[in-house]
Order: C-alpha cells, then structure tokens, then sequence
C-alpha cells in the first residue's frame, strides 16, 4: 500500500495553514448556534469539508478529521437533547441513568473541545495531528495512493 | 493500518464504557451520601420531641384563630384510623400525636416530634376515610423520612436550633416557626412522603388508589397549578401524584379492609358542633 509524502511545516503556505486551522476552530462557532440542535456543528463541518478539501492534502486531511471526529460527539448530544425532551414531556423524572449519561456527554465533549483546539494549534504550525481512530481513517483516506492514480490504466483478466 | 485501527476502535471503546460506568458510579454514590449524616447535621431525639412541644404550644396559642377540635365522634374514627396507620409502620422513633384544627383550609402539616395537624376543611373536603387516612399517611411519611427537621438544619443551620432550644435568640423561633407552617418541601421529598404513604396504606390494608382519588378531586377543586409548570415548582403536579398512587404495584396477597364508618355523618356532626 502506497502513501503519498507528508508535507513539511516549512512547505505548507500560511493560507493552508490558517485553512486547515479553521476546520477546528468554525466547528466551536458553529456549536454555539447549533445549540440545542447539535446537528448543525456537523453540517458546517461537512459544508467546510467540501469547500476546502481541493485545496490541499495538509487542508483536506485536517478538515476531514475534523468532520470524522465530530460525528460520535454530534451523535451523543443528539441522544442527550432527544432524552431531555421524552422526560419533558412524559414523566419528568430525572433518573440515575440519565444523569449518569448527561455526565458522559458532558466530558465527552470536554475530551473533544481540548483536542480539537490541540489540533487547531498544530494546524496552524503546518503539523499533522492525529486524533485516536480518526487521524488514522484521514491519513488513509488522504494520503493512500488510488490505484487509478499510479499512472496508465492496467486491464485484468477475470482469474 | 488495519490493525492500529482496531486498536483505536478498542481503546475508544473501553474509555467510553469506563466513563459511562464510572459517570453510573458516581451517581449512585453522590446520591448515598446523606450530607445530614456526614456532617452530624442530625437534631437529636430530645431536641426534637422540645422543639415539637415548643411549636405545637406556639401554633395552639397563636392559632390564627383556629382552635383545638374537640368532637367525640370525630376523634374515635381519627383513633381508628391512626391506630390502623401507626401499627402497620414496622419500627417508628414517634408516639404520633393527630391535632384538629378548625380552619376551612384544605391543609394537614406536621411538625417535629410526630405531630400532625389536621384542618376540619380537609376532614369535610374527603369523601372517605381512606382519604383522609392517605392524607395521614403522606404527612406521617414526612415525618419519618425527618423532611421538616432536615428542613430546619438547611434553612437556619443546627446551631441556631440549640440555642433556640437551651433558650437562646428567640427571634430565631419566628423563623422556625414560619418554616415549619410553610410547609412547603422540595419535589424529592413529596415524592418520598407519597412513597411512604402508597406502602404504609398497603400495610395498613388500604387502597392506595384512595391517595389518586384525593387528588383527582383536588384537581377537579382546582388547586392544582398548570402541569407545564410543574418543573418549576416545588410539589409534584397532582396530576403526576394521581399517576404514581394508580401505578403503585400492589402485592398479590392484598385485600382492602375499609374502615367502618359512617363517613358521611361524622362530617355533619363535625358541622354541627
């Protein structure tokens, strides 16, 4: 399996840089509006994907494991506010599980606030930074070599 | 690559599991945890039984203008009762003492030491005994799950009780005194009192569902407050305490024994006198 070389802080134009940045950092705005419709942080994330990920490899996979990484914390807030509204409207009894489960969220999304900005730090320096899980899926998705992308097409037999 | 990301996924996996374990954890212990008992915030049994004595003669004395019921029919049936209720508590620190105020208020409140107070407006607002008995039986639950003393040490911290008591500052017995008649406890407090009344009644061989039919009248009376607000307030909506007493799970060896008496003409004798 082939990867294309990473590039060198000292390669990356600051415009990338500040690109590449952006992909942590708009995600924080974009939570502030999405309040409590958590959903919309995910769709600025996919809206900034698209935008920037012809740019370049560093912007592409930066942006790409913003949006990955956003997605269990998107999915853990969306149950929380779905949870709130059925106790707002059956019972209204806060039960141990949820509290339990608001606590989980809440450092969740702690977790995820400080290595998003870690990430937005190292961007901005042209390095790469890899998120547990997600930085891997990026790079692989990045950075690999395409087959069709190696040079002239080669038929095959079927066996 | 592949590998490494299994050993991502893993490792992902397990800090979520251990932090949603470790958050049920944490719930569970923070609610063990009786601050009144870690900080020996506790009123003890002779302080209590005085600061009873002092506000049941407070409360007599003042009175707003309601005074002491005294009507032989009425206090059999309250005997019969009450005595139903309290031999069916398996072990109680109290000698219960049930007080009838006159006053057409629709209230009963207790106050330390195991003392209830029952206004006549209640006794005439019930259509059975078994109401009136699950009235009882939510201010008994009051009172042995401690609510108003718990109550007195938040709100004036337990120094200020003792000096009260050993006779210090008795400006500070106003503020007892205007806790305690408030009467007003916090939602986990009424939903323990309802808890405890639902079980003493099925001890006692009578139906909660008593309890639901108290407050569905109460609600056709309309004193309750729009159910929309009922986060914002201290009590239970009733519409919710109809639904706990209905959902009570009774045991299957259960057999309502209903009180005999003549409810209807104890309520006009109480009128009459």
């Amino acid at each position: 399996m082939e990867y294309y070389p990473l590039p060198q802080p000292e390669e990356i134009p600051e415009r990338e840089k500040e690109d590449a940045m952006g992909a942590y950092l708009m995600m924080f705005a974009a939570v502030a509006i999405g309040l409590p419709l958590p959903v919309i942080n995910l769709i600025a994330a996919i809206v900034y994907f698209y935008l920037n990920k012809s740019k370049s490899r560093f912007v592409y996979f930066h942006s790409l494991q913003s949006l990955l990484s956003q997605i269990p914390t998107t999915l853990i807030n969306w149950a929380l506010v779905i949870w709130s509204l059925n106790i707002f409207f059956t019972d209204r009894i806060i039960s141990d599980e949820f509290i339990a489960y608001a606590i989980v969220a809440g450092i969740a999304n702690i977790f995820y606030f400080i290595f998003s900005l870690i990430a937005a730090f190292k961007a901005r320096k042209g390095k790469m930074y890899y998120f547990l899980l997600f930085g891997k899926l990026s790079y692989g998705i990045v950075f690999k070599v395409k087959e069709n992308e190696m040079g002239t097409i080669e038929n095959k037999p079927p066996f | 690559m592949n590998k490494s990301i299994f050993r991502d996924i893993l490792i992902l996996g397990t800090i979520g599991l251990l932090l949603l374990l470790g958050g049920y954890w944490a719930v569970i212990k923070l609610k063990q945890i009786d601050l009144s008992e870690t900080f020996n915030f506790e009123l003890s049994q002779e302080y209590e039984e005085k600061l009873g004595q002092m506000i049941e003669e407070s409360v007599l004395e003042s009175g707003n203008g309601s005074e002491i019921v005294r009507n032989q029919k009425l206090d059999s049936a309250l005997k019969i009762i009450t005595a139903r209720l309290e031999g069916s508590i398996d072990s109680s620190v109290y000698d219960y003492k049930f007080i009838v105020l006159e006053s057409n208020d629709i209230n009963a409140f207790n106050i330390p030491g195991g003392r209830i107070f029952i206004f006549t407006g209640l006794i005439d607002f019930t259509d059975s005994p078994e109401q009136l008995a699950a009235v009882l039986a939510h201010e008994m639950g009051h009172a042995e799950h401690k609510h108003v003393v718990k109550k007195l040490v938040k709100s004036l911290s337990l120094s200020a009780i003792v000096a009260v008591l050993t006779g210090g500052d008795p400006s500070v017995f106003t503020s007892i005194m205007q806790s305690v008649l408030g009467n007003v406890f916090d939602r986990e407090s009424e939903r323990e009192a309802d808890e405890f009344a639902c079980q003493l009644m099925e001890k006692a061989g009578i139906d909660p569902i008593a309890m639901a039919t108290f407050f569905h009248k109460l609600n056709e009376k309309e004193l309750s407050y729009d159910k929309n607000l009922e986060l914002l307030m201290t009590h239970p909506h009733n519409d919710s305490r109809i639904q706990f007493a209905k959902g009570y799970q009774l045991k299957k060896e259960f057999k309502p024994n209903a009180f005999d008496l003549d409810w209807t003409e104890i309520k006009n004798h109480l009128g009459n006198e």
